[in-house]
């Protein structure tokens, strides 16, 4: 069967040749969609958890890109075009860093020829490579980590560390939505959470509303940096709670501190595989150091993505 | 008698009305011309000001242009709404050949048009507005000529439509 969401939010974006094989190659694939890569005039590719397969003629799976069939140039422009909703203008900044968003939160990854100026990507022309990430809302995914991030009804602040795909932005969503929420069994009350999503990958927004549940009591400020945005929601929303993805950069760190003296318990993520990895990153390192966290979360792929493989307090290790 | 009249009334107006649609062609491909600039203009701004999407971005334009430029613009914006995965610029070419019976411009007129069709909605901002504005100007450049054929050719086709019905009104007669 074809997932709700792919038949609704991702197929009719795509080029009808296109969608029609990816509907009938789907129902065969032996675990849950991730993503559907089409490059043009090579092998379409369908990446599931635990594997990946191309589609041959008729909708079949295979695993030689040799037998696979093969996505042409108008593939490729028609189905940007659509993604686009015709209108590849208004989706500027998001062209030039590289993404769209659909409705339902789908990331859709863009590659083809840059065109710079001053040293700069000014727009991509004769996209060539789609990476189509189908989201996927897990909700509870965060039940069993919860626990251990609130103590006394209060929300500690937590680090989640992980590598890529492991469910990184899956997790802290749900978070977000469980804290925005409240969760009477641990006696934590709904909290105001304010959410900056600079790559649109946790809400999902469009149009600046979030396609993703993240709660009643979350703002989302939607394409803004990070550091630039932690600021602002700390000054105008008054938030309990600030949640970022993937930080690392120095002014990031700079940020958060702001908001750790300013009283908000922060919950960010970042890319590495383990503590010792991000003490090696200067501005991470610099967060570590000053005890700002309270929490760190390791996480992992080792039994699907999302898997909890550690919780460490950093207040009592006091980590140095 | 009275057949008579009314037989030589009927050869005169047939030719003159003739002739009149003929003029009337005249008349109204430069106005056509001109409501097609108004739309294209109001596309150019919604896309480098409002970043409009598209089908919305063509129904302004359409409210803009009126008349048969706007029932065009329209019909494009609706297709592009229907969706079933076609482009802005296929959504544009269909809405063309649809009404290419009920405008009165010529196949050169129509090109400046469907030369939009490759690009439309296609590229960033700049480069959009960049053939937008193109189009523009060869729309003005079409309208003076058609103006100038107006002035010529509008009045005469007038005349030779009712001098030749009176020269048929004179031959049978």
């Amino acid at each position: 069967m074809v997932p709700g969401a792919l038949e609704r939010e991702i197929l009719p974006l795509m080029a009808p040749r296109l969608a029609e094989l990816v509907r009938r190659a789907v129902p065969a694939l032996p675990g849950p969609l991730e993503e559907i890569r089409v490059r043009a005039e090579r092998p379409i590719q369908l990446v599931y958890l635990g594997g990946d397969a191309f589609i041959a003629p008729g909708g079949h799976l295979t695993a030689d890109p040799a037998r696979a069939e093969r996505a042409t140039q108008d593939d490729l422009f028609r189905t940007f075009q659509l993604m686009a909703r015709g209108s590849v203008y208004a989706w500027e900044e998001e062209v030039r860093s590289g993404f769209l968003t659909l409705e339902g939160g789908h990331r859709v990854g863009l590659c083809g020829r840059a065109v710079t100026e001053g040293g700069r990507i000014r727009t991509l022309k004769q996209v060539a490579s789609l990476n189509i990430r189908v989201a996927r809302e897990v909700p509870g995914a965060a039940d069993p980590l919860l626990p251990h991030l609130v103590r006394g009804g209060r929300f500690l602040s937590t680090l989640l560390i992980s590598p890529p795909q492991a469910g990184k932005t899956t997790m802290l969503r749900d978070l977000v939505r469980q804290l925005s929420t409240g969760v009477p069994r641990l006696g934590l009350p709904g909290l105001k959470v304010g959410l900056v999503d600079e790559r649109s990958e946790v809400a999902g927004c469009r149009g600046g509303v979030p396609q993703r549940d993240v709660g009643p009591r979350t703002d989302v400020l939607d394409g803004c940096p990070k550091a630039e945005g932690l600021m602002l929601l700390i000054r105008s929303l008054s938030p309990q709670v600030v949640a970022a993805d993937e930080v690392g950069r120095p002014e990031d760190a700079e940020a958060l501190m702001e908001a750790l003296h300013a009283g908000v318990a922060v919950l960010v993520t970042a890319h590495g595989s383990g503590l010792a990895d991000l003490r090696k990153r200067p501005a991470v390192a610099g967060l570590l150091k000053s005890g700002a966290f309270e929490r760190a979360v390791l996480l992992s792929r080792r039994r699907g993505p999302g898997t909890v493989e550690a919780v460490l307090d950093l207040a009592r290790e006091g980590v140095a | 008698m009275t057949l008579k009249l009314i037989g030589a009334l009927l050869t005169l107006l047939v030719p003159s009305w003739i002739g009149f649609r003929i003029a009337a062609r005249y008349g109204r491909r430069p106005v056509e011309l001109r409501a097609f600039q108004n739309g294209l203009a109001v596309l150019a701004t919604e896309v480098e000001y409002g970043a409009t999407p598209m089908p919305d971005a063509l129904l302004s334009a359409a409210r803009a242009a009126g008349g048969i430029a706007g029932a065009i613009l329209a019909d494009a914006a609706y297709r592009l709404l229907e969706g079933g995965g076609i482009t802005p610029g296929e959504a544009l070419r269909a809405a063309l050949e649809q009404h290419r019976e009920a405008t009165c411009l010529t196949p050169a007129d129509l090109e400046i048009l469907t030369a939009l069709t490759p690009v439309l909605g296609a590229s960033d901002r700049r480069d959009q507005v960049r053939h937008l504005r193109l189009a523009l100007e060869r729309l003005v450049g079409a309208e003076a000529e058609a103006a100038e054929e107006r002035r010529r050719y509008e009045p005469m086709y007038r005349y030779v439509g009712v001098l030749s019905g009176l020269a048929l009104v004179l031959i049978l007669i």
